[in-house]
């Protein structure tokens, strides 16, 4: 989720929710420091249903919009306090409840909790749910904490290593709603997505609630992610500008994929070796399947 | 003795029997809600128990009555007629009774049916006109269809009442049946797997046998498919009804009575504890249904019967005789015998086709449970029983007693009956199963499979089966590279490596063989089960030899996970067997591969092997290659990526943090304090000033605490400043008021004194940061700090009166006494920031817990309308109340009050955990049944947990007063009614998944007191566990209500405490004492559990449970975050109990360098201090 990524804005698309089946979205009013009023004042003023369009305009940098949509009735501080809060959301098996207590713990973003020591952490929740009126209903183990603490570092690191890539980071082609509906399956990285379609076990379109364009879109990504040196930001520009799979990619030319990305540091012997990598991918791949 | 007396003296004799059968199964339900509420039995329950016992009894008498008139060639008197017009009331009168007690506030529909009414309609119209919502509801279910009929059907408007009047329960009925057939073929049908997989695993005889069993239950459902298509068929074919009508009813006799009653006990009477009058009525109602459904069947059979019956004359009229021509009708009577079987067969076909529904998965659970019997305290009793009786022979033995002692020895495990294996194994591959949101319905059967089939492995059982069952999972698993994974079955191979010498080498190499060739998820799979197995020295020495891990961690693999998945194996084993040589330096070697290698994957492998590293460093310590670690301080990843690089600074960082306690010579200080100030690299300025902190712990150097000192003013990151000022007050804590000074441009200066000198600076940022720093500092230092900070609170910078206030409730007792509560009490009215407000009152409330402070500001608060200072204003008057329960209780109460509830919002949660915390200390019947009434009622589901937390605290609370006043006390509720709240709780339809876990999780903390408190009351020692016995039924029957894992835990949980409290008792030094504690542990195998239990029993003062609860939580989490907190009370209770100097300084060792580990330097201080005491 971090800024960083310039490249993105350009290349995503915009979630297209008339066109999904709603099922269970997460709502504001799940989060206890939002509560039902505010979740309406956001509703009405600021048009902002759900945790997706929350940080949907976040992605968009439409904060202070929201801010401006609301001043009479919220603070901006508050509304910074519920970014904060909006992003750790998105880091997987992380609760509505312990998203808000991180924040509370002083971590205000993805990058900070990656830098935070596990047990530490839990002593700060503790001494919250002791000192303040936020109760931990459910007291986390060091195992968990660790858990978040690792994606959030899968989440915030640029370089990307083996299939590493939690499937949040395509929002918002995968909608925190598409991707808590898939972690119930086990579903939280490009490389576990990429298991459960070998085993065909289940429709994970239809679980993850995406239209049959966006799911294609996913796999696609998924597919040029497992390149090595092909991170999401880099699969989403070779996307966009036509090469859509390991195949294309083996089959592209490298000068031109050059010019038409504008990425710094990418240089055509880094494509190069990206081809070179795509083309014994599909050999492989076409060698098993002929087995 | 005439006929007539012998008939008349059978049916009273019949009646009277049925009375007290059906007397006695309400009353048994009754007795066990008493049992746990601690009550008598009351005059409604002697009501409700004669009520069903009537209505079970003239229910049989009128059965036996129109079986001796079919039976019988002559006509015999008849009582049924006049049975039935009872019955006919009862027909009439409930199906009312139980629609307007759907409009009450509580959750009490007993059917499916009703349950779907009261959630859609009644529910959703509150006050009066829910029950005119019910009674509408009434009219269109048993009116408004009569209606119909009678404009359709020639027959008068009574006698197509009657008719649907007794037919409304002869689907309820007809529902039971098939759910008892249908239950019947499931179970049977999962249990007996006759297919060539599972074929070798079984004998001949038993295979013989499951045919058997296949057909019996097979059978009765044919029938029902032939009772529904045959008519049809002779139908067509042009026969007439009367001849169909007589086999019909012999056969739907035979389906829908038998299994109806079957059906009704295991559908209805078992599922859902029956405690209230709704419950036994429509028992009652179902009865009747049995009594009309015989009416019809036999009716069928011998058409005498109807005149019998229907003819009987009552004050000279004929009731029952418009009847007659209804029952004289086989075109009516035979629809009426189709229909039963109809929806039997429907409803079974339903079930039956749908492979994951609940009724399904329910059935396939109950088959794992049955198939491996979990020895209880019962089996333990036996154990105990043979061990005395061997104990005797031995006393008694004249000559040799060698032989008696050795059956003695070799009786050492508890002998169950024989696991059914096939399904075992068949359940752990059971594929998921998922409903419509997402959950794994078959996940919970894989589990509890691989529970049972690792506790056999564990205990022994079916020694002789090992390599059978190795090779069935081996062949399943590794022999299959593609389709569903079994995790659990890798969980089953790494559990049985671990304990079965004998068979972890066939283990580990057919799971290394599997490496080189299965796909990615089989290889974290493998690498989990390799984890366990490495756990035992041996094995680790062979995973180590074999070269298992290095090929998964080769930087050519391209899965990040197989690289996790084998880091985390390298630290189980390292955890586990810490004895193990050759773990550390396996880690090492990776580590300096890795390093050199210099590629994007190598980078994260030097990452995850210094986290992996970090985390052996507990139990390695001196195994660790501090030279290489201080090295990696210079390393820079290939990629240049400047997260890895922070990163793996921030381990090397927090390896050295630890490593410094006893190293501190190899810390190149000088580097540290150039890293402590690197600039925009705050997470490594935070790790880095950690190290020096932790340095001048052990070793005090005037320059790093005056650089720390320096830091905490001065970086610009708060987490930074926050480090630093811990450093530092962990130093003074070190110091422990010996000297805890510095220098500071020349001259000696407290720690404390310079920082209340920066609180008094002109810059107004180094004073709201020295502010800042009072609030770890300032709660070390006694003498005149109180007088300091409350100067400084008078003053105007309202950041530094937050800070200054802050500290109050963390100072020592005999300080907080002496606050000048009047002075923060006239500060509020004088802040001016809301932020500033709401730290005073924050701290009110503390300080309200020991010292009488004025609650009417901060009551005007907690209704005001800025909502921090409102939500900090409730949470204070909760606080408050716990010393002065009177207006704050109150103003809780009627803030509660006014709530809606049907929200969840911040403000709800706040005031019912307040309300949780007053009741905690002065618990009142208002606040306990405003509890209830939400826990129980329409509240919104996802406040409900809150709920249930507030009242487990006053049950906690309950328990302390108990103990100091059991028979003082004014409350309509004690702890078992509270316990009865909760199960009543977990038998709610609707509720989520979270809410019922963390309900359960209030009983199981609860649970503790009751073996102690009132099962230790009882002198028989078969009825000891009679209370805990009496819960666990009511949980088995919730379980049927709402299938949650976390009742099932609940209900081990109980069998773990019986088990536990044997152990503890037992003197003897055997088998049976060892078993006990086994068993302990296998049904709860959360060492979070018996590290609350063993607060709780510290708390009531039973110091030798609470010593065993410790011990079993180390065993069962040797590195949570509690552990060191089990070692503490450990040594401590060691000391106390058995004056046992060198273990219990042991133990308080251990825990002191678990807590060094943690960075709780306060409590390894404290550790310390007990140590210094002891061996004083």
């Amino acid at each position: 989720m971090s800024p960083r990524h310039g490249l993105e804005r350009d290349t995503i698309a915009r979630p297209r929710y008339h066109e999904m089946n709603v099922m269970v979205r997460f709502t504001l009013d799940q989060f206890e420091t939002i509560g039902t009023a505010n979740a309406s004042i956001l509703r009405r003023k600021a048009s902002i249903r759900d945790v997706d369009e929350f940080l949907a305009r976040i992605r968009d940098g439409r904060v202070d919009d929201i801010k401006e949509r609301v001043k009479e009735s919220i603070p901006p501080g508050t509304i910074d306090t519920w970014c904060e809060i909006m992003e750790l959301f998105t880091v997987p098996k992380v609760s509505t409840k312990m998203a808000e207590m991180l924040v509370h713990a002083r971590v205000n973003s993805v990058r900070e909790l990656s830098f935070k020591d596990p047990v530490q952490l839990l002593y700060k929740i503790m001494e919250l749910d002791e000192r303040s009126f936020f109760i931990v209903v459910h007291e986390p183990s060091i195992a968990e904490v660790e858990e978040w603490i690792y994606y959030a570092k899968l989440m915030s690191r640029s370089i990307k290593q083996g299939y590493d890539v939690p499937l949040i980071s395509f929002f918002p082609l995968v909608t925190v709603h598409a991707a808590s509906e898939l972690q119930r399956f086990r579903i939280w990285t490009v490389e576990d997505l990429d298991m459960v379609l070998k085993t065909n076990l289940i429709d994970v379109r239809r679980r993850a609630d995406m239209t049959v364009d966006a799911f294609q879109e996913l796999v696609q990504l998924v597919s040029l992610c497992k390149l090595d040196g092909v991170d999401v930001v880099l699969a989403r520009a070779l996307h966009a500008i036509g090469i859509k799979t390991a195949g294309d990619a083996a089959g592209m030319n490298v000068k031109e994929v050059r010019a038409s990305l504008d990425r710094a540091g990418l240089d055509e012997a880094t494509l190069e070796g990206i081809k070179q990598r795509a083309m014994k991918a599909t050999s492989t791949t076409a060698t098993t399947e002929a087995s | 003795m005439t006929i007539n007396d012998l008939l008349g003296f059978t049916y009273v004799f019949v009646f009277a029997v049925f009375f007290l059968l059906g007397f006695r199964l309400v009353k048994r339900c009754l007795e066990r809600v008493n049992i746990i509420e601690g009550e008598p039995f009351r005059a409604a329950d002697w009501i409700v128990t004669a009520g069903f016992g009537f209505m079970f009894g003239i229910v049989v008498v009128f059965a036996v009555n129109l079986a001796l008139d079919w039976i019988s060639p002559v006509p015999i008197p008849s009582v049924a007629g006049y049975v039935l017009l009872i019955l006919l009331g009862i027909l009439l009168v409930y199906p009312v009774w139980e629609m307007l007690y759907l409009a009450g506030p509580r959750s009490d529909a007993v059917t499916d049916y009703h349950k779907f009414l009261e959630q859609k309609v009644v529910d959703k119209i509150r006050g009066k006109g829910s029950i005119a919502a019910a009674l509408g509801l009434y009219a269109l279910t048993y009116i408004v269809p009569v209606i119909i009929l009678d404009a359709i059907l020639e027959y008068s408007f009574f006698q197509l009442l009657f008719v649907w009047m007794l037919c409304v329960p002869l689907f309820f009925l007809n529902y039971f049946a098939a759910s008892g057939q249908v239950a019947n073929i499931l179970k049977v049908t999962y249990m007996t797997d006759l297919s060539r997989k599972f074929k070798a695993l079984q004998s001949p005889a038993t295979l013989v046998v499951n045919v058997i069993k296949l057909v019996v239950v097979i059978v009765p459902f044919g029938l029902s498919v032939y009772n529904l298509a045959s008519p049809v068929v002779t139908v067509v074919q042009g026969s007439g009804f009367e001849q169909k009508v007589g086999t019909s009813a012999y056969i739907s006799l035979f389906t829908t009575v038998v299994f109806g009653i079957q059906g009704f006990f295991t559908r209805f009477w078992n599922k859902k504890s029956k405690t209230r009058a709704i419950d036994f009525l429509f028992s009652g109602y179902i009865m009747v249904a049995i009594g009309a459904n015989l009416l019809i069947n036999f009716v069928s059979i011998d058409s005498s019967i109807v005149q019998n019956t229907l003819g009987i004359t009552v004050f000279g009229i004929q009731p029952l005789a418009e009847l007659i021509p209804v029952f004289s009708n086989y075109a009516f009577l035979l629809p009426a015998i189709i229909m039963q079987s109809a929806v039997t067969v429907v409803y079974g076909v339903a079930i039956l086709l749908n492979k994951n529904s609940r009724v399904q998965v329910n059935t396939r659970l109950a088959a794992v449970n049955e198939a491996y019997s979990f020895p209880s305290d019962k089996d333990l009793f036996k154990l105990k029983k043979q061990l005395d009786g061997l104990d005797k022979k031995i006393r008694k033995a004249k000559g040799s007693k060698k032989e008696q002692i050795e059956a003695r020895k070799r009786l050492t495990t508890i002998k169950t009956r024989a696991p059914n294996i096939v399904v075992l194994l068949k359940s752990l591959f059971l594929k998921p199963a998922f409903d419509r949101y997402g959950v794994d319905l078959n996940e919970e059967i894989r589990h509890k499979a691989a529970q049972y089939l690792s506790i056999m492995a564990t205990t022994g059982v079916e020694r002789n089966r090992d390599d059978e069952i190795i090779s069935f999972l081996i062949k399943q698993e590794l022999g299959n590279t593609s389709g569903f994974v079994s995790k659990e079955a890798y969980d089953v191979l790494g559990i049985m490596g671990k304990v079965r010498e004998g068979v972890s080498g066939r283990i580990l190499s057919s799971l290394a063989g599997a490496l080189e060739t299965t796909d990615l998820l089989r290889k974290r799979c493998i690498m989990d089960a390799m984890g366990d197995i490495g756990s035992v020295e041996s094995n680790a020495r062979r995973i180590i030899d074999g070269k298992m891990l290095d090929k998964m961690l080769s930087v050519h693999d391209a899965s990040f996970e197989v690289k996790r998945a084998a880091m985390a194996a390298i630290v189980e084993m390292g955890t586990r067997s810490s004895g193990t040589p050759g773990i550390v330096e396996q880690l090492r070697t990776i580590l300096v591969q890795a390093r050199e290698s210099r590629t994007p994957a190598s980078d994260y492998i030097v990452e995850s092997a210094l986290h992996a590293t970090r985390l052996l460093a507990l139990d390695h310590e001196a195994a660790i290659d501090t030279g290489l670690i201080v090295s990696m301080l210079d390393f820079h990843p290939s990629t240049g990526d400047e997260d890895t690089a922070m990163y793996i600074m921030n381990e090397t960082l927090r390896i050295l943090a630890y490593l410094v306690h006893r190293q501190h010579d190899a810390i190149p200080v000088d580097k540290i304090v150039a890293l402590a100030t690197a600039r925009g690299k705050e997470h490594v300025r935070n790790a880095a000033c950690e190290v020096l902190g932790n340095y001048i712990l052990k070793r005090p150097r005037d320059d790093l605490i005056a650089f720390l000192v320096e830091r905490a003013l001065q970086d610009p990151d708060p987490d930074v400043r926050d480090t630093c000022i811990e450093s530092v007050a962990e130093y003074c804590i070190q110091a422990d008021g010996t000297d805890e000074s510095f220098t500071v441009d020349g001259k000696r200066v407290r720690v404390i004194d310079h920082f209340l000198a920066m609180v008094r600076s002109s810059n107004a940022t180094i004073a709201e940061r020295a502010s800042e720093a009072l609030k770890s500092l300032a709660p070390h230092f006694d003498d005149g700090i109180l007088d300091e900070l409350e100067a400084m609170i008078l003053q105007d910078n309202e950041e530094v009166i937050r800070d200054c206030v802050h500290v109050l409730p963390d100072l020592p007792v005999n300080l907080r006494k002496r606050v000048n509560v009047g002075m923060l009490s006239r500060r509020m009215g004088e802040v001016i920031e809301p932020a500033t407000l709401t730290a005073i009152i924050r701290a009110l409330g503390f300080l309200g817990q020991d010292v009488v402070v004025d609650v009417n500001e901060i009551i005007k608060h907690a209704r005001g309308e800025t909502a921090d200072v409102r939500l900090n204003a409730i949470f204070a008057l909760g606080k408050i109340a716990t010393l002065q329960p009177g207006p704050p209780a109150a103003t809780l109460l009627g803030l509660a009050e006014k709530l809606d509830t049907s929200i969840a919002s911040l403000e709800a949660t706040v005031i019912i955990e307040a309300l949780g915390v007053a009741g905690s200390a002065c618990p009142s019947n208002e606040i306990i049944s405003f509890l209830e009434r939400k826990l129980i009622g329409d509240a919104n589901p996802f406040l409900k947990d809150v709920v249930a937390i507030a009242l487990r605290e006053i049950a906690s609370g309950l328990m302390r007063r108990c103990d100091r006043d059991p028979a003082g006390t004014t409350l309509n509720y004690r702890l078992g009614n509270i316990i009865m709240i909760f199960v009543h709780a977990l038998q709610q339809k609707g509720l989520p998944m979270a809410v019922i876990d963390v309900v359960s999780d209030c009983i199981q903390d609860l649970l503790p007191y009751f073996i102690l408190h009132l099962d230790a009351k009882v002198a028989h020692p078969k009825h000891q566990f009679e209370y805990l016995n009496t819960l666990q039924s009511l949980l088995v029957q919730a379980y049927n209500s709402n299938f949650s894992h976390e009742i099932l835990e609940t209900m081990d949980r109980i069998a773990s405490l019986k088990a536990f409290k044997l152990f503890v008792d037992e003197k003897q030094q055997d088998s049976f004492k060892e078993q006990s504690r086994l068993l302990s542990m296998d049904y709860t195998p959360d060492g979070k559990q018996f590290y609350d239990q063993g607060m709780l029993f510290s708390m009531l003062g039973e110091k030798a449970y609470a010593l065993a609860s410790f011990e079993i939580a180390v065993e069962l989490a040797p590195h949570e975050i509690y552990s060191p907190r089990c070692l503490l009370e450990i040594g401590r209770l060691v000391h106390e109990t058995t004056g046992d100097v060198a273990r219990a300084m042991a133990k308080l060792e251990e825990a002191r360098k678990i807590f060094t580990f943690f960075d709780d330097i306060a409590r390894a201080k404290q550790c310390e201090d007990e140590i210094l005491r002891i061996s004083s």
